[in-house]
């Protein structure tokens, strides 16, 4: 990279051994990384810090990850285009998941179980790539 | 005196005349009396003829008379026997009356619905359960053809279900209603039933009729839809756990150098056992998906052909490790079908892979499409609409008879195949029954021990509906 500064990722979820080792990976492979449990924390770190990326779960408490990210994409322009990556186990009902990640660009969709941590950590740098000038 | 004379001469000339006359009538007389006899002897011998005749006749009077005499005994015995028959028949009549009411209550209590139709297809008889469930009275229902009587449909796209009692009838076979079908009670209110249509034979074989029993199933179906929920909460819980396990033991694996090569197997290990529950759980979730009927599909144009080939072609690994020859034998260069890919793809691979898996080194394995239509037979089954047959045939280990009725049965494996495969899940057959139930497509197989296994199934050539799920 020939930028110097960090990049910047919001990890929201609220399974703690999960939350660490995404963070723990996305340290390691040179990120400066934020931490929030809910959708509720999640908002306020990403409106503060306005993270280069944001790794989000969708099943939390106090603010599910769908209703974050919409608020995020409603009412802010960097909020608009950060790209956000859906990181979720919920599989029920994913035609609606579908459709609301193809409403809300750039935003990616990775079902857990199907995806390693190499795979994440990949898919995170293409995400970020375009928005680097 | 010569007066006297004379007197006397003249006398006697009178007399020698009336003798003359007196002659001639006697010779006329005597004429006559030939004649007379002649007549009388005719007469006699006519009289004679006359009495034969009259002593034939009477003769024979007497053998009539006796042979109606005869007669008449007979009569007599023929009445007594006909007032013993008819004695007889009244007893029998009662007897059969007090049969009738038995069977008619016996059936009348059956909890299960009944109705009974004759060879033209007329509704005969319609017991209580069968008012009961359907709404309609016998009255309405007796006397009609049963397709104008009740209606039954498919749940998957409201259609007539396929006439299994018409089927039973032309096959002489039991049939059993094809699952999810849902009868239309008189009020519309749906239905779900399960049973089956017998044929009724009379003493010879002949075709009398046609008995169909169905059931409610509602209850049943309420209780499979709890544990389907229940195992697809089980298996979203068990989710995060197992993500868990697979990160941290990819952390580990990763940092090479803090762990002895024995150490690194053993989280490797760990790693692999999980990768299995995470495959346990996706099964599981499909199948509660499946049937919960929350999954969606979606149909979109598919050449079957080729997807047939991509199929092998991803588990070509599989067929070049045990050096398994495979032929490939297709209807026609390619032919697009309207369905789910995805679904079909679990069908297909799931067949494809049990193939393999059941086959020895060496062994040989043949796919092959073809155009099928309705009411043609392909070994023992009768197709039910125009469609596309896939079969997938192999010389592998087969199916032993006693474990062929319950292969798609969830869970199911049959002994050879736990000998062979200790790691199966018993799912994959079940899998496929249930995704070729919700395209209306069939399953079947024909199947030997040590010798292998056919197996077929359908993809309806009117394609598949969409179904889209709302969150």
């Amino acid at each position: 990279m020939t930028d110097n500064k960090k990049q910047t990722i919001l990890i929201v979820e609220d399974e703690l051994p999960l939350l660490n080792v995404y963070a723990d990976r996305f340290d390691e492979e040179g990120f400066s990384v934020f931490k929030a449990n809910n959708g509720q924390e999640g908002l306020d770190i990403a409106i503060k810090e306005k993270p280069d990326l944001i790794l989000l779960d969708i099943l939390m408490p106090v603010m599910d990850g769908l209703t974050m990210m919409q608020k995020l994409r409603e009412d802010n322009t960097w909020g608009k285009t950060v790209p956000i990556i859906l990181l979720t186990n919920l599989s029920a009902d994913e035609q609606r998941i579908k459709k609301i990640v193809s409403e809300n660009k750039p935003t990616y969709y990775l079902v857990k179980l199907d995806w390693s941590l190499s795979a994440i950590i990949e898919k995170a740098k293409a995400a970020v790539l375009p928005s680097q000038k | 005196m010569k007066q006297r004379k004379k007197t006397a001469k003249l006398r006697s000339d009178t007399a020698i005349f009336k003798l003359g006359v007196l002659a001639k009538e006697k010779e006329l007389v005597r004429r006559k009396l030939v004649i007379t006899a002649t007549a009388l002897r005719q007469k006699a011998t006519q009289l004679a003829v006359i009495a034969r005749e009259k002593e034939a006749i009477r003769r024979k009077l007497v053998v009539t008379a006796k042979s109606l005499a005869t007669i008449a005994k007979e009569k007599e015995i023929v009445g007594r026997k006909l007032t013993l028959t008819v004695e007889k028949l009244n007893l029998q009549a009662e007897r059969l009356a007090i049969v009738i009411v038995e069977k008619k209550a016996i059936l009348a209590s059956i909890g299960d619905a009944v109705m009974a139709c004759d060879k033209d297809g007329k509704v005969i008889l319609f017991n209580r359960k069968a008012v009961e469930m359907t709404g309609f009275s016998a009255k309405e229902v007796v006397g009609k053809h049963y397709s104008d009587a009740i209606k039954f449909i498919q749940e998957v796209d409201d259609k007539p279900s396929p006439d299994f009692i018409a089927q039973a009838m032309k096959t002489g076979q039991k049939i059993t209603m094809a699952d999810n079908t849902l009868l239309i009670r008189k009020d519309g209110v749906r239905v779900p039933v399960a049973d089956s249509a017998e044929p009724i034979r009379y003493v010879h074989g002949v075709l009398i009729g046609c008995v169909v029993v169905f059931r409610d199933v509602t209850k049943e179906k309420e209780t499979d839809k709890a544990k389907s929920e229940f195992i697809s909460v089980a298996s979203h819980q068990l989710k995060t756990p197992a993500t868990i396990i697979s990160l941290y033991a990819e952390m580990l694996l990763k940092g090479g150098g803090i762990m002895t090569p024995k150490q690194r197997e053993y989280v490797s290990e760990i790693y692999d056992a999980n990768r299995r529950i995470v495959d346990i759980i996706n099964t599981l979730l499909n199948i509660s998906r499946i049937e919960m009927g929350i999954f969606s599909m979606e149909p979109v144009p598919v050449d079957i052909v080729a997807f047939l080939k991509n199929g092998i072609q991803q588990l070509n690994g599989g067929l070049k490790g045990k050096n398994i020859a495979l032929q490939e034998e297709y209807h026609q260069l390619q032919h697009t079908v309207s369905i789910d890919k995805l679904l079909l793809n679990m069908v297909f691979s799931n067949l494809l892979s049990n193939s393999i898996k059941y086959t020895s080194s060496g062994g040989a394995i043949s796919v092959k499409s073809q155009k099928v239509k309705k009411d043609e037979q392909i070994n023992g089954r009768i197709i039910k609409e125009s469609s596309l047959l896939i079969s997938i045939s192999d010389n592998g280990c087969g199916i032993p008879l006693d474990s062929q009725s319950k292969i798609f049965t969830k869970f199911f494996r049959s002994d050879n195949a736990r000998r062979e495969h200790t790691d199966g899940t018993g799912l994959g057959l079940y899998i496929v029954k249930s995704i070729l139930d919700q395209i209306r497509g069939e399953v079947w197989f024909w199947s030997k021990e040590k010798e292998g296994t056919i197996f077929y199934f359908t993809i309806p050539l009117a394609g598949a509906k969409q179904k889209q799920v709302i969150a």
